[in-house]
């Protein structure tokens, strides 16, 4: 009778537990199980993990092996945890010194042939460990830059079984096959800078839709645009999180640990610029939100939290989809609820929508050239309608470019002059929010908007909702506005010309 | 056989001169374990078998025979 021990790190969504990982080597015919709830590509740990133990030269016991992941409810998935069980068993067999494992994280998929190979998450589990006081961790070499993205943690990197059983005081025959350099699998990023975001000045005129992208940086504010095809929108999209502002180191680690999730921290890296979604309007809803069977993956919102995520051709896109991005666009994070439990994932992102005006794309300005009829034109936006356009806080219309020349080049502001006037009226809105913990002004409460609100500028907003211009919920959200524009003029306060322009840029002229 | 508490013990003995197929206790596969007892069951039916006893057992013994000598391994309470 033998027991081991090992400690490993789950993942539920981006919500790390600790595994405790316990072995027990009894008398019976051979038999390896792993219980504990492990999920299909755990269950095929058994094969992976006693293979690569004979590859390393430990002679596997021709007897009952039984491995326990506690907790025992909940449900463990993916291939991460091999390592850790290879540990646990050779613990139990006296193998490695028991003695060694104590306190220390293992981490890594084994092949059949002993090698450790890289896994995904790493970022938000070794934040975990350091988090609950473990200051040893063993992990693949692919995962080792990644690791060193958080420090305070002993990280010991290994390639082999075999390298494993050595450091830990027994015996290893192996043989490692030489590190092929487009094989390890570098999950931080290959140490070039990550792909920056094209310039704003690039895009040729559309001074107002510039203006009006500036002011949704500033203020987090949820942009509709729609003009006729060819007009730009979507380059102007994809420039916007080269104008927004930086983000923050919480804000960077958010983003790298999803990344991670995702496997795409190599991509991308660790960088202060927010990230950029843009689905396609054919996505299912699981890919858009989040979701698949078992434990949910995260989805575009997710990949887009602190950054923009940017609807191309809104109205195309599924009624469903559309719908279920309620709830994120208010509290900022989205529930994944199965069967097996509920996951939860931030979403806390920036909503850009592009549309044509109309099926045919002419139905801008006097809608000279627009060939459809009343009824095509009101059904291609009814899927738009109602819940969804009242969170978006600013609609403006793109109109095609008509003159590609001429224009000074003192009027075209680069994006980094931009992103400095937006980072400026950011600090200033997060200064005043301080108490409130509201990031930027499109989280601020309705309340504190009626109380703070000059009575000259709160008069303009009664008159509009008097003439049933606005509702109440865009009355709020026109004086959210009207606070950026006041942040971004550098005003303490929004006045009267500040609230008329809030007013105008939440009701679409069309 | 019969042990000392009066348990019939059914012993499956499994002889290898090589572990290249496997050890011999891996041998006993689930298959194999369902017949034993169905064998077990037709033996205890048959009328020159009458014996008082306390229950079943079934054992497994496994002979390894290699350069050194035979390795036995005897696993009680097999299956």
């Amino acid at each position: 009778m033998a027991i081991g021990g090992a400690l490993s790190v789950g993942l539920i969504g981006l919500k790390a537990f600790i595994i405790q990982i316990q072995s027990f080597i009894s008398p019976g015919l051979p038999y390896f199980s792993i219980i504990g709830l492990p999920d299909a590509s755990l269950s095929e740990a058994r094969e992976r993990v006693k293979s690569a133990c004979q590859a390393s030269g430990f002679s596997w016991p021709q007897t009952r092996v039984t491995v326990n992941l506690s907790p025992a409810s909940l449900p463990k998935r993916g291939s991460s945890h091999d390592l850790a069980i290879a540990a646990s068993v050779l613990g139990a067999a006296g193998a490695i010194d028991t003695e060694t494992l104590v306190d220390t994280v293992a981490l890594g998929e084994v092949n059949l042939d002993g090698t450790v190979l890289g896994i995904n998450g790493l970022l938000p589990i070794m934040l975990h460990a350091k988090q609950r006081g473990l200051r040893r961790i063993i992990i693949p070499r692919a995962n080792e830059d990644e690791a060193r993205l958080v420090g305070g943690l002993d990280a010991i990197c290994i390639r082999h079984v075999g390298e494993l059983i050595e450091m830990m005081g027994g015996h290893a025959k192996y043989q490692l096959a030489p590190e092929r350099r487009d094989e390890a699998r570098n999950t931080a990023g290959d140490g070039q800078a990550p792909a920056q975001p094209q310039d704003m000045s690039e895009v040729v005129g559309q001074e107002h839709t510039k203006w009006v992208l500036q002011v949704a940086a500033a203020g987090g504010h949820h942009v509709l645009m729609t003009g006729p095809p060819g007009a730009g929108k979507t380059m102007l999209a994809s420039r916007l999180p080269g104008i927004m502002s930086p983000l923050d180191e919480a804000e960077q680690l958010e983003v790298a640990s999803i990344r991670s999730l995702c496997g795409t921290l190599a991509t991308h890296g660790i960088s202060t610029i927010p990230p950029f979604e843009a689905p396609h309007h054919t996505a299912s809803n699981a890919a858009l939100v989040g979701g698949g069977s078992g434990v949910a993956q995260p989805g575009a919102i997710t990949r887009a939290h602190r950054g923009v995520l940017f609807m191309d051709e809104a109205p195309e896109f599924s009624p469903r989809a559309l719908q279920t991005l309620r709830e994120p666009l208010e509290s900022g994070y989205v529930a994944l609820s199965r069967a097996k439990g509920t996951t939860y994932y931030p979403a806390r992102f920036q909503l850009v929508m592009a549309a044509n005006p109309c099926p045919c794309g002419f139905g801008y300005g006097d809608g000279e050239r627009c060939t459809c009829r009343e009824k095509d034109r009101v059904r291609y936006f009814s899927r738009l309608s109602g819940p969804i356009l009242d969170r978006i806080d600013i609609q403006v219309e793109v109109p095609p470019v008509e003159c590609i020349t001429g224009r000074r080049a003192a009027r075209n502001p680069c994006s980094r002059d931009i992103r400095l006037a937006v980072s400026k009226a950011r600090a200033a809105a997060r200064e005043r929010f301080r108490e409130q913990h509201w990031g930027c002004n499109a989280q601020a409460g309705g309340a504190w908007l009626r109380e703070n609100t000059s009575r000259a500028a709160v008069e303009l907003v009664n008159q509009a909702l008097k003439r049933r211009r606005l509702s109440l919920r865009g009355a709020d959200r026109a004086m959210r506005l009207a606070w950026t524009l006041a942040d971004l003029e550098g005003k303490e306060s929004p006045g009267k010309p500040e609230m008329m322009q809030g007013i105008a840029l939440r009701t679409r002229v069309s | 056989m019969l042990d000392p508490n009066r348990t019939i013990v059914f012993v499956e003995v499994k002889t290898r001169r090589t572990t290249r197929y496997g050890s011999p206790q891996e041998a006993v596969t689930v298959r194999k374990r369902l017949r034993l007892r169905r064998a077990g069951v037709q033996w205890l039916l048959d009328p020159r078998h009458r014996i008082t006893h306390n229950g079943v057992r079934f054992d497994v013994i496994s002979i390894l025979l290699d350069a050194s000598g035979p390795t036995v391994n005897y696993i009680p309470e097999a299956f």
